[in-house]
């Protein structure tokens, strides 16, 4: 692994686990195993940056694929036949955050991920990557592999949306 | 691309952000260290080999104690020749019904 590299990721490593913990759902066990994945596969050289985008868009699509392959093993464990063969092989465990953990979560930060949670995933995961990860529309695009047209749209109808389900809550301005 | 209208989303993500940071695994950079996974092309060779070895010497001196199925099974089809229905009776062959006398000349069996 060249230092360089290991430099960047290192700098990029709470907003990876941010942008991880968005792709499932705000578990944090969830997030921790879908980065560390993604270290793996980097250091397994599964996974290499080719140089067409910048490294930190790069590294969010290997994060959200990775993030989209846990998804999938979630639920075929969830699934009958993987509860049972589970339960045979003695290795089942509950995915869901502990009672303990979520009581943890900052209200406003949880009232922010139920909202997003209730938009389409796309429009969440635009919203997420410009307003928390701070990329552009462009950058957007790249991660989330789609035309920049529809990342626009999924924006402006994503920032509409929300703030709608944000009102209601009678959500009042951080001071920052 | 944030114009000043959106401050206010600007404002609860960057909370958000804040919070995640804060719980945030530690960063590990020996994950980064691990060898890369490179597939031992000699091992898995090795491997077939020996598996068409150990089936070519279990199938050569495999115990054949057992005949063959067609010298095996009796011989239920060998019968001494003989005329076919010999066992049944004429009179089932010539068979007259009440209502023959009905059908047409050419089929009637009574009509020579």
């Amino acid at each position: 692994m060249e230092r360089a590299i290991a430099d960047q990721l290192e700098t990029l490593h709470p907003d990876a686990f941010g942008w991880a913990l968005h792709c499932c759902a705000g578990e944090h066990g969830r997030a921790e195993d879908v980065l560390q994945n993604a270290y793996l596969k980097l250091a397994q050289q599964r996974a290499q940056h080719d140089g067409r985008s910048s490294f930190k868009t790069w590294w969010f699509g290997v994060i959200r694929f990775t993030a989209h392959e846990e998804f999938r093993r979630l639920r075929y464990r969830e699934s009958l036949l993987g509860k049972l063969l589970l339960q045979l092989s003695g290795t089942a465990q509950d995915p869901r955050p502990s009672p303990a953990r979520k009581l943890e979560l900052d209200e406003r930060a949880a009232e922010l991920r139920r909202c997003l949670a209730q938009l389409p995933a796309r429009q969440a995961e635009v919203l997420h990557l410009v307003f928390y990860q701070d990329l552009t529309l462009n950058e957007a695009a790249e991660v989330m592999r789609v035309s920049i047209g529809s990342v626009r749209q999924h924006y402006e109808r994503g920032k509409a949306r929300l703030r709608t389900l944000l009102q209601p809550a009678d959500f009042h301005e951080p001071e920052v | 691309m944030n114009p000043k209208s959106d401050d206010d989303l600007l404002a609860i993500f960057a909370h958000a952000r804040r919070g995640d940071r804060e719980d945030a695994p530690a960063w590990r950079p020996e994950l980064l260290d691990q060898a890369p996974q490179r597939p031992s092309f000699a091992w898995r060779w090795a491997l077939v080999t020996a598996s068409v070895v150990v089936l070519a010497v279990f199938f050569t001196y495999m115990p054949q104690h057992e005949p063959p199925l067609t010298e095996a099974l009796p011989p239920l089809f060998d019968s001494p020749p003989g005329e076919l229905f010999a066992s049944v009776e004429p009179s089932l062959l010539t068979f007259e019904a009440p209502s023959d006398f009905l059908m047409p000349d050419q089929l009637n069996p009574t009509n020579p």
